[in-house]
């Protein structure tokens, strides 16, 4: 079982495809927010989510200074709430939050904040990483 | 006569909200659990004090309308807010405290309590009729 995918100096921790777009997900991005969820979630819950494959939940918890790239964009995570990890794994589910909006003391327990700068472009079919450098 | 009883649900910490009251109906009869892998503690224990019915609201969600309540562990954007948004009662399992541009505002007083990790924050209301 291959759970970390060496490529060069570069660690693959996590992999998936998006599967769906809600409908409020533009909405959200607007706001700076963008909430995950695996493919199999409620439809209430599809609507406000970018969905995904989650077929395996990473083997490591991921940290500050990791990179979640969505198709060919790069996010730096800046901090990672208390109870992320434990949704991510079982739920596939990831409240990102852009450093825009969201300092690191006001973040909530679930949110994952990130850097980046310029608007996130979501397709179906695009891959999702998270990476170690 | 019915057949269903109302727990009261209250913080013992950290936490946001309540104390709330959930009695299920037969238009109501589901108590709705969305945490992961695994049914909370907190949802079966609501379940078998009022009598409500206990369902993954992941994998095999009732609708809206049906929910007595709904346990879910929200990291504090996606679930604490959809789910009051339709108007459902809904407990979770962390202290969050919602942020205070929820566009929901005072409608979460009613609908939203958090911190509630423990069965023990769920007591049945005794009938004195």
């Amino acid at each position: 079982m291959i759970d970390e995918i060496m490529e060069g100096s570069m660690r693959i921790l996590y992999e998936s495809t998006i599967t769906s777009i809600g409908s409020s997900v533009q909405g959200l991005l607007d706001e700076k927010i963008c909430i995950f969820f695996a493919e199999n979630a409620p439809e209430e819950l599809k609507e406000i989510s970018v969905c995904h494959t989650h077929e395996k939940p990473p083997w490591y918890n991921f940290r500050s200074r990791d990179i979640i790239r969505i198709g060919d964009q790069e996010l730096e995570i800046l901090a990672i709430g208390k109870v992320a990890m434990k949704t991510f794994k079982e739920l596939g589910h990831f409240s990102i939050k852009f450093r825009q909006r969201d300092d690191i003391e006001n973040m909530l327990p679930g949110d994952v904040l990130v850097e980046f700068n310029g608007n996130l472009s979501l397709q179906e079919g695009m891959k999702i990483q998270v990476v170690r450098i | 006569m019915t057949k269903y009883k109302t727990v009261k649900i209250e913080r013992r910490g950290a936490g946001w909200g309540g104390p709330m009251y959930i009695t299920p109906t037969a238009e109501k009869p589901y108590i709705a659990c969305c945490t992961g892998m695994a049914i909370h503690k907190v949802a079966k224990e609501i379940a078998k004090l009022t009598g409500g019915e206990l369902r993954d609201a992941f994998r095999n969600p009732p609708p809206f309308e049906q929910m007595a309540c709904m346990v879910t562990d929200c990291g504090g954007t996606a679930r604490c807010e959809m789910y009051p948004s339709k108007d459902v009662p809904t407990i979770c399992v962390f202290p969050i405290s919602p942020p205070a541009t929820s566009k929901l505002g005072d409608k979460l007083n009613d609908l939203l309590i958090t911190g509630i990790n423990s069965p023990k924050c769920v007591t049945l209301v005794e009938d004195n009729e």
